[in-house]
């Protein structure tokens, strides 16, 4: 039996991680954030799967989760870690409160750091076992900075560059680190934008930042399934030599290879006129 | 007269830029965090220096500063630039750093960053008699090159890559510009200054590893590394060129800092560090 934890199991790409993982013939432990979600796992996955309770902000309940996982294996070892609970923080970086960038990389950034560190233990090869892999799911957002997703694209960007630092730091101990870049899910995060965009209204970006939603709720069903993510990451977990890093962006050209391969000021303006960010979408023209 | 506020001038490369925009007729508004260093360097530059006290952390502060700064612009005057260039390092292996120096490392570098640009793009702004400002981020090739033991620093220098990405896009709107420098090892005390670090890490794995880095990077790369002065002329060129590139790429070894760990394979590269710096399972394993 191979034991997995994956964090932010409650929806989204976490949830199709465990349902996949589970089918595989993995043992999940499923971190969600309240007794209810808890609940409701226990009774979805009644075999081989056991609920994590905590955030990724509390250190206290993280600490007691890795007890939790560390009493129940004993004496084998944790195949992998999925640091995959994030949040998204979204609006135009001018307006951004400094405590809305605090909870950004907290969540995306330090929490799955925090864990690396946690499980590092029980990950590390033990008595001749083999070590366990530690697997991130951060964004295609790293790598392309979308206008109104500022705090979201750098926590990611530092997710992403962390992986280099722990795969480096962790190759002695023979701990594989996989970066995941998916590209946009359907999942329940739109919804969460528009909570985000009412803050900003009556800025000079309030049109760009209307349309930018607007675009979002087009693709809402049009994204990448979580299913294609899931299997990914099942494929980072087990591949005998695994890439250190998987892309799956939604479409391979419109929203990867051509953003990453046009000159940066061509991709500016063209990102600027759509989202009208050009000089000449400038309403008030006065200054202070 | 060209106006420009820089953070992080009591030394370095924050120093080497005030006295060099002086040189070249600019105004500069240069923060720095105690009195005395605000006294000391009125007295070396006179009137073409105004200096500002806040720490990039403390928000009241900087408030404060950008009412300073606005009185003293005047009417129709804005800034020519903002050099956001003040910032800390706390190296360590990832494993050892706690959740607070993680957050530390960004609350300086990033979120104080941030602040510093949000709160003085009003005064950026075109004006009837001049046009908008730049923004110009002192950057690392840390950001691009990910080695053990700088970890957090190379993170929080590409999460401020990321939002200079997003800051250029969006504040296109006010025909602001942003620019990103990454600056390669250069010769200051900045590794110095933190090199006692290691001492933390003595009952660790990874202790001779640090020791080597230490001793290569204090006798050999940064001894070699570029001169602040010279980052200060490409700072002030990425400030004035007339269309600037939207990332530039510091180094004095070109090839060995810059061309050969951008270029390798990763897993190359990886295997090269871990030969470098006996970081290999065979080196852990014997203990």
């Amino acid at each position: 039996m191979k034991y997995i934890v994956v964090t932010g199991a409650s929806g989204g790409i976490g949830f199709e991680t465990v349902r996949y993982l589970l089918e595989k013939g993995f043992y999940v432990f499923g971190s969600v954030r309240t007794g209810a979600d808890a609940a409701k796992l226990a009774g979805l996955f009644p075999r081989n799967f056991t609920p994590l309770i905590f955030d990724v902000t509390d250190e206290a309940a993280m600490s007691a989760a890795a007890e939790q996982v560390k009493a129940m294996l004993g004496e084998q070892n944790l195949a992998g870690l999925v640091n995959n609970a994030g949040m998204v923080v979204t609006g135009p970086i001018l307006h951004m409160p400094k405590e809305k960038m605090r909870q950004q990389f907290e969540v995306n950034t330090f929490g799955p750091l925090v864990l690396c560190q946690l499980y590092f233990p029980l990950l590390r090869s033990r008595d001749g076992k083999p070590p366990g892999r530690i697997v991130n799911v951060s964004s295609l957002s790293a790598e392309i900075a979308l206008p109104f997703m500022g705090p979201y694209s750098a926590s990611k960007r530092a997710l992403s560059n962390l992986a280099h630092a722990l795969r480096r730091e962790f190759y002695p101990y023979g701990i594989p680190v996989i970066d995941i870049l998916p590209g946009r899910v359907k999942t329940g995060i739109v919804d969460t934008l528009a909570v985000n965009a009412a803050d900003f209204s009556g800025t000079d970006f309030e049109e760009g930042m209307t349309r930018y939603l607007d675009s979002a709720q087009y693709l809402r069903d049009r994204g990448l399934s979580p299913e294609v993510v899931a299997a990914t990451i099942y494929r980072a977990l087990s591949d005998a030599s695994p890439r250190l890093r998987y892309v799956r962006p939604y479409k391979y050209f419109s929203r990867w290879k051509i953003p990453v391969n046009l000159p940066t000021r061509v991709l500016d303006r063209l990102l600027a006129k759509r989202l009208r960010l050009l000089p000449g979408f400038l309403k008030n023209k006065n200054t202070l | 007269m060209r106006h420009i506020l820089i953070t992080g001038v009591s030394s370095g490369i924050g120093y080497a830029c005030l006295k060099y925009f002086i040189e070249q007729g600019c105004h500069v508004f240069g923060s720095v965090r105690k009195a005395e260093d605000a006294t000391r360097l009125s007295e070396t530059f006179g009137v073409n220096y105004t200096p500002l006290l806040f720490d990039v952390t403390d928000s009241e502060a900087i408030r404060s500063a950008v009412e300073t700064v606005k009185t003293e612009l005047g009417e129709g005057e804005n800034l020519f630039g903002l050099v956001v260039n003040a910032g800390i390092q706390i190296p360590g292996p990832i494993l050892y750093l706690t959740r607070e120096e993680m957050r530390y490392q960004f609350e300086v570098n990033v979120f104080g960053g941030l602040e510093v640009i949000q709160r003085f793009v009003p005064l950026l702004r075109e004006t009837h008699q001049s046009k908008p400002g730049r923004i110009v981020h002192v950057g690392s090739t840390s950001a691009a090159i990910t080695l053990p033991f700088t970890s957090f620093y190379s993170a929080a220098k590409s999460a401020m890559h990321s939002l200079c990405d997003t800051l250029r896009r969006e504040l296109m709107i006010y025909g602001i510009d942003v620019v990103d420098i990454y600056v390669g090892p250069v010769n200051n005390d900045l590794v110095a200054k933190v090199a006692s670090y290691k001492e933390r890490y003595k009952d660790t794995d990874y202790y001779p590893a640090i020791t080597m880095r230490l001793d290569g990077a204090l006798k050999k790369n940064i001894p070699n590394g570029l001169l602040p002065e010279a980052v200060a002329a490409a700072i002030f060129g990425s400030l004035t060129s007339s269309s600037p590139k939207h990332r530039y790429a510091l180094n004095k070894d070109w090839f060995n800092t810059w061309f050969l760990p951008t270029m390798l394979p990763h897993r190359l590269l990886d295997r090269i560090i871990a030969k470098k710096w006996k970081m290999r399972p065979v080196d852990f394993g014997k203990k």
